[in-house]
């Protein structure tokens, strides 16, 4: 029991909400909004927000946004004789991100993406200049519109703040989502193109000027040359979106 | 132990460069599997699986659930509770995977190291199998709509290891849910728009999972040095910096796709590697549904015996 | 591409009949002998007088002494005993190796052969110094020098057929397989070198260009492998192969019978070495030809 919070009551009911259908009066459109298939909501980074952490950015993107601190390289907990230095990261969605509130501990899903970011930075970081230390990346996810997008963004945001904590990486790492609708590769789903089980989700982290993936994961079924078109349209995005991170910590300094 | 010497890395990974691993396969080369489904009679389908040492129990079970949609409770059974959060439709049954490294099998999966692992590969098997890419057509899971449905547990036990976990782990699975039998069930209207449904208990009765074909199988590749390998044992794991695991299924569609580990690679690597585990998979899937068919027809001869684990 | 799922399949009945009457084979509580002549080695325990085993295995006669042997244990080390371990840690002044026994063994800074020949350095910069010459995860050979009270054994190299190994693979069988012999160091005539650990672990390397006595201190401890060519490269894994079929089939491993199962497996590819029935027939050939041996 959470003896340190005045809980609500254990079962909750969310209110029926009225599902608003939008018909498509242009039949061709793929996607909402006059969204093309190529297009990224546009994004705001800003680093710095966080005066107490050693590097921290804010990242934002139409309805999503994500915050991140860094801290590091501090001792560390476990005095392991190491060489190289540790990754420890932590993601959170904050309870009232997502259309359903989460609860306060972190679930399996978050424990999973927590691995996934420390694996997407391992090869990024130079770990051979802090022996014994550990970088500990703290993540929260605050509005939430498309999962896989906000992990790509998650990605995005902590290069940002791992930069502005002044750690030497060989290089940015940028992270860019997918979707498959209709046999078509879409950049950048949000919630709802998101919520329809038959589209798969694709998620690619990538060094732009190492030309090298990070990580690459992917759920859903899809053809194998879909897959490999996929990788293509997020190494572009990537690599545009590296130009806007490059952009603003220029201007942030 | 997870300890290797620079020296046996380089050897490992230079014969891996000529195209000649430590016990003479070439990289692209699986080790023998032995396979038996069917062995644990309180399930409703099992399967053990061993490739060289690498030694996995799977049992499936099928029990009633509540189709619940739109609720938020403090359930313990928080993975259950994160595939119920993402059943938005109130017509489909679910599959829950769980994976479980018996500490017998390494030192490293005593105590509490092993819920990190038994984690990663839980998720994993949940990303595979739960919605359209998983094969299992859930919509013919469910009993009474919005009430009730079949819900397929799938608990994995690791018995011993010797690298290649993900492999083993999802042919296993294949091959139980190939055996796995639902018990027929009888829908009758009492009145007032109410539905009571009966069990069959006739073993005969059952019928196999529907869409148990499209299950698809994991090809994990291993990146050690620039080249990547198949099937990696537990020394040739310990030089890998990049494992990139590929779930295909029976028509060749790519399901799922995860990097792990701490390394990174060109996008040619991958692409390559894509249409190799493609390849791999449809061999795979191939070989072992010919395996079960003819392990069912030996089943059905008189004088055929289980081995279980007599051997 | 050839993926082979196979179904379990009864294993035939080894007929062993005649062996069998000359080994007396004995479970835990199972009276030995009552004659208190005897001394009574391991595996055993007396109880009234009357001697008893506490495993289950073969009894062991030696003029007075008797011990009971089981089939498969934890290698217990005797002195003299030569081993193939690998470091597991650097601690102040020592290493620990694990020797797959029932503890871990100790290598002392003072049992390593430095090089130059120079004094033992009592300094600060010890530490750091020790992971120079051995670092957690190196296999070496070394032979096991003395007990300490807790029962450890304590390892030295000291001799320049010891040391670092490198340029070849381990493979770790039981090691109730590999017996004490004259010498654990064999040059098989094909072309590979054989380092027979007592603890099980068995080290084949390609046979090294440069002659030991000739090796600078820098090479000795370093880790960098020689160039192998593709046909070492694959004796090497034949003859891994050929040690792992041997274990398969509980057979006691050493260089003799090594060679004949070579020389069998060479009709077949070196992956095929892998499959059970073709272990099978390599190690009944090899069997055949040491028993015509013994004959002799």
């Amino acid at each position: 029991m959470d003896k340190r919070r005045i809980n609500g009551p254990e079962i909750s009911v969310k209110p029926i909400e009225k599902k608003i259908t939008q018909t498509n009066s242009n039949d061709n459109e793929i996607r909402k909004n006059n969204r093309s298939i190529e297009n990224i909501r546009p994004i705001f980074i800003k680093p710095n927000v966080i005066k107490k952490a050693n590097g921290s950015a804010y990242y934002e993107a139409e309805n999503i946004k994500v915050i991140c601190g860094v801290y590091g390289p501090r001792s560390s907990k476990r005095s392991m004789v190491s060489d190289e230095g540790n990754i420890y990261c932590e993601f959170k969605f904050a309870p009232f991100s997502c259309n359903k509130r989460c609860g306060y501990i972190r679930n399996a899903q978050e424990r999973e993406y927590s691995l996934i970011i420390q694996q997407a930075f391992l090869p990024a970081i130079r770990l051979n200049l802090y022996p014994k230390s550990t970088i500990d990346i703290y993540i929260t996810v605050l509005e939430n519109d498309g999962t896989t997008a906000c992990l790509a963004a998650a990605i995005t945001c902590a290069s940002i703040a791992l930069t502005d904590a002044g750690i030497q990486m060989y290089d940015l790492v940028a992270a860019a989502s997918a979707t498959c609708i209709k046999g078509n590769i879409c950049l950048d789903p949000d919630a709802s193109e998101e919520e329809n089980d038959t589209n798969s989700k694709f998620m690619l982290s990538y060094m732009p000027s190492l030309k090298q993936i990070t990580h690459v994961l992917c759920t859903g079924k899809m053809e194998a040359e879909q897959s490999i078109e996929a990788i293509n349209t997020c190494i572009d995005a990537c690599n545009s979106i590296k130009t806007v991170m490059d952009h603003c910590l220029i201007n942030s300094l | 132990m997870n300890l290797i010497s620079p020296s046996e890395k380089d050897f490992i990974t230079k014969g891996i460069e000529s195209d000649l691993r430590n016990d003479g396969r070439t990289r692209i080369a699986y080790r023998d599997f032995i396979i038996e489904t069917g062995i644990v009679s309180q399930a409703s389908g099992s399967c053990r699986l061993r490739l060289s040492k690498t030694d996995v129990l799977i049992g499936v079970k099928v029990e009633i659930g509540d189709i619940v949609s739109n609720t938020t409770s403090d359930n313990n059974n928080e993975q259950e509770q994160d595939i119920v959060n993402s059943q938005s439709e109130n017509d489909k049954g679910r599959i829950v995977c769980s994976v479980e490294c018996s500490p017998s099998a390494s030192r490293d999966f005593e105590g509490r190291g092993a819920n990190d692992i038994n984690n990663e590969l839980s998720q994993i098997m949940n990303r595979v199998l739960n919605g359209p890419q998983g094969g299992i057509d859930l919509k013919s899971l469910c009993i009474i709509p919005g009430a009730q449905c079949w819900v397929i547990y799938v608990d994995v036990l690791v018995l011993d290891y010797d690298g290649n976990l993900l492999d083993t782990i999802f042919l296993a699975t294949r091959a139980a849910l190939q055996n796995t039998r639902i018990p027929k069930v009888e829908i009758q209207d009492i009145g007032n728009g109410q539905l009571e449904f009966e069990i069959s208990d006739d073993i005969e009765d059952a019928e196999k999972i529907k869409g148990w074909e499209d299950v698809p199988v994991t090809v994990t590749l291993n990146k050690i040095g620039q080249k990547y390998i198949i099937d990696a044992t537990a020394m040739e794991e310990l030089c890998t910096d990049t494992k990139i695991i590929i779930a295909v299924n029976k028509s060749g569609e790519i399901c799922a796709m995860q990097k792990s580990l701490y390394g990174s690679l060109n996008p040619s690597l991958l692409t390559e590697m894509i249409r190799t585990a493609k390849d791999i998979g449809k061999v795979l899937i191939k070989n072992i549904d010919t395996t079960l068919e003819h392990e069912q027809v030996m089943a059905s001869r008189a004088n055929n015996k289980k081995f279980g684990f007599f051997i | 591409m050839e993926i082979i799922f196979n179904t379990p399949t009864a294993p035939k009945d080894t007929e062993n009949v005649e062996n069998k009457q000359n080994f007396h084979i004995v479970t835990p509580g199972e009276q030995i002998t009552s004659d208190p002549a005897f001394m009574r080695g391991h595996g055993t325990y007396t109880q009234d007088d009357v001697v008893m085993s506490s495993v289950a295995g073969v009894v062991e006669r030696v003029n007075k002494l008797i011990s009971v042997k089981p089939l498969r244990t934890r290698y217990t080390a005797e002195i003299g005993d030569v081993v193939v371990g690998r470091i597991t840690e650097v601690a102040q002044k020592r290493w620990k190796v694990d020797i797959n026994g029932k503890q871990n063994a100790i290598l002392l800074l003072s049992s390593v052969n430095l090089p130059g020949g120079v004094q033992r350095r009592k300094t600060e910069l010890d530490e750091l110094n020790m992971k120079s010459f051995f670092a957690e995860g190196d296999l070496i050979g070394a032979e096991v020098q003395a007990f300490f009270h807790d029962g450890a054994s304590s390892l030295h190299t000291r001799n320049l057929k010891y040391g670092k190994l490198r340029n070849g693979s381990l493979v770790v069988v039981p090691p109730a397989l590999v017996r004490r012999c004259k010498s654990h160091f064999y040059t098989l005539p094909c072309g590979v070198d054989l380092i027979l650990g007592l603890n099980g672990y068995i080290f084949v390397s390609k046979h090294p260009e440069k002659k030991v006595e000739e090796l600078s201190p820098e090479e000795l401890y370093s880790d960098k492998n020689e160039e192998i060519t593709f046909y070492q490269r694959s004796t090497i894994a034949r003859v891994c192969n050929c040690i792992k079929a041997l274990a398969k089939r509980y057979m006691y491993i050493n260089d003799s019978i090594i060679i004949y199962a070579y020389e069998a497996s060479l009709p077949y590819k070196i992956s095929d070495l892998l499959h059970d029935d073709i272990c099978e027939v390599i190690v009944e050939k090899a069997k055949l030809q040491i028993e015509m041996q013994q004959a002799l």
